[in-house]
């Protein structure tokens, strides 16, 4: 056997790639590309889940990164995110405000009704997880006639484009701590890099588009118990935030267009009010890109855990803003379980060393104590 | 250059060609290729450019996310609107630019125990760099020793300097140009005066 | 979604070196403090790259601040240029920056990005290294909070993990860390040497190049400036010991194609179950098997 040097690695990545697209094209003479429109459309909570992950809004380069990723939304979402580090900032937006949103689905667990009423909007919470198996073979005049049928039914509708926040009126009733006048600069994360003790906004930024799976998690494990977060949903709303930009030659506040966005407010425990005055709620907020409730609730539940352990220190590690902001981002938690993959072997043979070395030694003081007795 | 007498105004410092070249991103990796060999030998004179060294550093260093500090208005309006970096004293600024013959009147940012980073970077404007008073350097990325010689440098700026970086890792991390060469001393270079001229 | 809306498929380009200029002026200014302040962890905001945390990012930001047109770049991982992920780093920058050269030779790069190996040719002052480090910081092993942890390195506060070392000793009578070896630097702060093995620490001390280490998903950029000391840590009684590559008689092995005594050498297992070592250093082994088969008429198999 030859002594030789081992080689290959650029044809081994190119071969990767050809075995990769022809899994991907695997459906062969039956087979169609997806339409990035379908994808959009057809799985709009999966466009949604990238887009919030990736820190981009761009659905439609969203879609494409779940086609080219073949639906995986970590690497979806990398890719999403990868690109974004490409384009120039041009500049930062005013703070925008989520009262004009144009609101698709709007709902609150605190009280019976609110002023605007309660829309369910678009929403499966309340539909038999049944299989529907019509679905399995479509036809494309099926599909297209339940699209034609919504809009001919839709009603002429006055309902008003935005509504009034359900916390207002309780900050109004003087139940919620009031709104700070001018809001501090929100701490930037895609340009400073995290150094504890950090403020809200940076983990408010940091959830906004950190992996839902482990937010959930999180989240879950505080009002299971690992913490005492009791939230009351004031209101979570879906809809399209008008996204205002300075005019570029009057400098008015001009609409530039417009974001899909969930938000959620949550009222937790009572807690002793500022400097004597009244006990007051609570309030935990949770808002990220696309349609992702269930990300939003768990953001709003772990932002009131991290603002208590912010306040008082953790008691558990929900409420440890370390422990939750440093593992609660997919496209670097990914990274470094996908590392261990890469060659290890050089500090794998130190290792070695190391063990042999030791049961050398284990050896030898085991012969040495057998010859002494 | 700079008014040599001590009461003297400063004049803006680049009245050469426009300085627009030194934004250009080849320039700017150029630019820090020199810085970085430069504190990585301290001591050790590096050529710069023909002209407007100062502003040619400032401009691969400084930008929106940095804090600048001019005391002795050395930059023009419309190099300071290119640094783009917000203005302000130079006991709060990352960044100072400085007369190298005037004594410094100013206390820099040391930094923090656990963000001594934070230290300033002083550029420090003198007129030669290779002649003048002969300093003595010791330290990380010297080997042995090395001597250097300045001109149109204030003799307390050694001592305020000494004193400044006497409780590493505190401290301030220095660039002297005599505007077509630069070199560096970062905090933890030892430096000795010979006394010699 | 604005109906009319169409992709940008022709906007692919991308700026010298794929960062923006904001992300590699904020990486040079962290450089320059780094260097100030030996083994300093300087925080730095990390931009995501088109590969995985854990792959080199941090790295990669490096090499990609410090690339101009008419360097020459070398990159290896685990010591080979063909391993790869080095491979794939390499196509990367030749993509992203004309004008810089590559090579997998030492002596011919003035730019060497590396994971896990400091090649085995001494390294000049015409030289920069850039290590890849996935946890920048020796104290994690006895402290898990980075608030903690960066007090603890400011007061030079490294008792725990001196009794940690100790522990070792007593239980293994070793010191039984294999590799990140944790490395004292101009006689203040410790660092994590990286995943480099014990062998290629003493490289660091005194070295005449500067080497930088960067943990991009950790976002930390530290340095080992060129000239300064670098110790590791040891006890009077138990000195700092590097992997023998002993036979069973005790002779030093050497490599089975150059046959270098002196080289840090892979353990590769044979079909037929035998065992064989070769340099990890792929380029030095490359260049003296050339010199080797220059001076001898007969073949050397390869």
């Amino acid at each position: 056997m030859g002594y030789v040097a081992i080689k290959g690695g650029g044809k081994a990545i190119a071969g990767a790639h050809t075995a990769v697209e022809s899994l991907r094209t695997a459906e062969g003479e039956g087979g169609s590309p997806l339409s990035l429109a379908s994808i959009e459309h057809q799985l709009r909570l999966l466009t949604s889940r990238v887009v919030s992950e990736g820190g981009l809004y761009h659905p439609r380069l969203a879609t494409l990164a779940i086609k080219q990723m073949h639906g995986d939304t970590l690497e979806a979402a990398f890719a999403l995110r990868a690109y974004r580090s490409t384009k120039p900032r041009l500049m930062e937006t005013p703070i925008q405000s989520t009262t004009g949103m144009r609101l698709i689905r709007r709902i609150s667990s605190a009280f019976k009704d609110i002023p605007g009423g309660q829309m369910l909007g678009p929403t499966m919470d309340y539909a038999l997880r049944l299989l529907r198996l019509d679905l399995a073979d479509e036809a494309p005049e099926t599909f297209r006639e339940v699209s034609r049928q919504f809009i001919r039914d839709a009603p002429d509708s006055d309902l008003p484009d935005s509504f009034p926040k359900v916390v207002a009126s309780l900050r109004k009733e003087g139940l919620l701590p009031p709104q700070p006048d001018r809001p501090d600069t929100p701490f930037d994360i895609t340009r400073e890099p995290l150094v504890f003790p950090v403020p809200r906004s940076a983990a408010l930024a940091t959830m906004a588009r950190a992996e839902t799976g482990s937010l959930l998690a999180l989240a879950y494990s505080n009002v299971r118990g690992y913490g005492n977060v009791h939230p009351t949903i004031a209101e979570l709303r879906v809809g399209y935030v008008p996204v205002m930009l300075p005019h570029p030659v009057t400098g008015e506040p001009t609409e530039a267009g417009e974001v899909l966005m969930t938000e959620c407010e949550v009222v937790a425990t009572q807690e002793a009010g500022e400097s004597g005055a009244p006990p007051v709620f609570s309030l935990g907020y949770g808002a990220c890109f696309g349609h992702n409730e269930v990300k939003a609730i768990a953001m709003a539940i772990l932002d009131r855990a991290l603002q208590k352990g912010m306040q008082d220190g953790p008691d558990c590690p929900s409420e440890d803003p370390e422990f939750v902001l440093l593992h609660v981002d997919g496209v670097d938690s990914m990274g470094f379980a996908n590392h261990y993959k890469m060659p290890h072997y050089v500090t794998f043979q130190s290792e070695v060393d190391r063990l042999r070395t030791t049961r050398e030694k284990d050896a030898a003081h085991t012969n040495a104590q057998g010859a002494e007795s | 250059m700079p008014d040599p007498s001590p009461v003297g105004q400063s004049q803006p410092l680049d009245m050469g060609p426009d300085l627009l070249r030194f934004w250009q991103p080849a320039m700017q990796q150029t630019m820090f290729r020199t810085l970085l060999k430069a504190f990585s030998y301290p001591g050790e004179p590096a050529r710069l450019a023909d002209a407007d060294g100062a502003v040619a550093i400032l401009a691969t260093l400084v930008d929106a996310e940095t804090t600048i500090s001019d005391p002795h208005q050395l930059l023009s309006d419309l190099t300071r609107t290119r640094l783009n970096a917000p203005l302000t004293d130079p006991g709060r600024a990352g960044y100072v630019i400085a007369r190298g013959d005037l004594e410094p009147d100013f206390s820099p940012k040391l930094g923090r125990l656990e963000s001594p980073e934070s230290g300033a970077t002083l550029v420090i404007v003198v007129d030669s760099l290779s002649g003048g008073h002969c300093w003595r350097l010791s330290g990380p990325g010297v080997e042995k020793f090395r001597h250097i010689r300045v001109r149109g440098l204030d003799a307390s700026w050694l001592c305020a300097r000494n004193n400044w970086c006497s409780g590493f890792p505190l401290g301030v991390d220095l660039i002297l140009t005599d505007q077509q060469h630069c070199l560096a001393l970062p905090r933890t270079t030892l430096i000795e005066d010979t006394g010699a001229n | 979604m604005n109906p009319g809306y169409e992709l940008p498929v022709d906007e692919v380009s991308y700026n010298f070196a794929f960062l923006d200029e904001f992300a590699k002026r904020e990486i040079r200014r962290s450089i320059l403090k780094a260097i100030s302040i030996p083994g300093y962890q300087t925080p730095y905001a990390s931009r995501e790259m088109p590969m995985g945390r854990g792959f080199g990012t941090g790295g990669l930001q490096l090499t990609l601040s410090l690339l101009g047109a008419g360097d020459t770049l070398k990159v290896i991982d685990q010591g080979a240029d063909d391993s790869v992920n080095a491979v794939n780093l390499r196509q990367f920058v030749e993509l992203t920056c004309p004008g810089a050269n590559t090579t997998e030779r030492a002596a011919e790069a003035n730019i060497i990005q590396s994971r896990h190996r400091i090649p085995e040719d001494r390294l000049t002052a015409d030289q920069i290294l850039v290590l890849q480090v996935p946890t920048p910081d020796p104290l994690t092993i006895v402290e898990p909070s980075e608030a903690r942890r960066k007090i603890m390195h400011g007061e030079g506060d490294y008792a725990p993990l001196l009794t940690r070392l100790y522990e070792d000793i007593v239980q293994f009578d070793e010191i039984a860390i294999s590799n990140r070896y944790p490395t004292r630097l101009n006689g203040h702060y410790v660092i994590d040497s990286s995943p480099i093995p014990r062998f290629d620490v003493p490289k660091m001390h005194q070295s005449a190049a500067l080497i930088l280490l960067g943990a991009g998903r950790e976002r930390k950029i530290y340095a080992v400036p060129p000239f300064t000391d670098a110790v590791p840590l040891a006890f009077e009684d138990v000195a700092f010991r590097t992997e023998a590559f002993l036979d069973s008689q005790g002779n030093r092995r050497q490599c089975d194609r150059c046959k270098s005594r002196i080289s840090y050498l892979d353990e590769i297992i044979h079909p037929d179950g035998s065992r064989h070592w070769q340099c990890s250093d792929t380029g030095y082994c490359n260049d003296r098997c050339a010199q080797l088969h220059s001076r001898q008429p007969e073949e050397v198999r390869s």
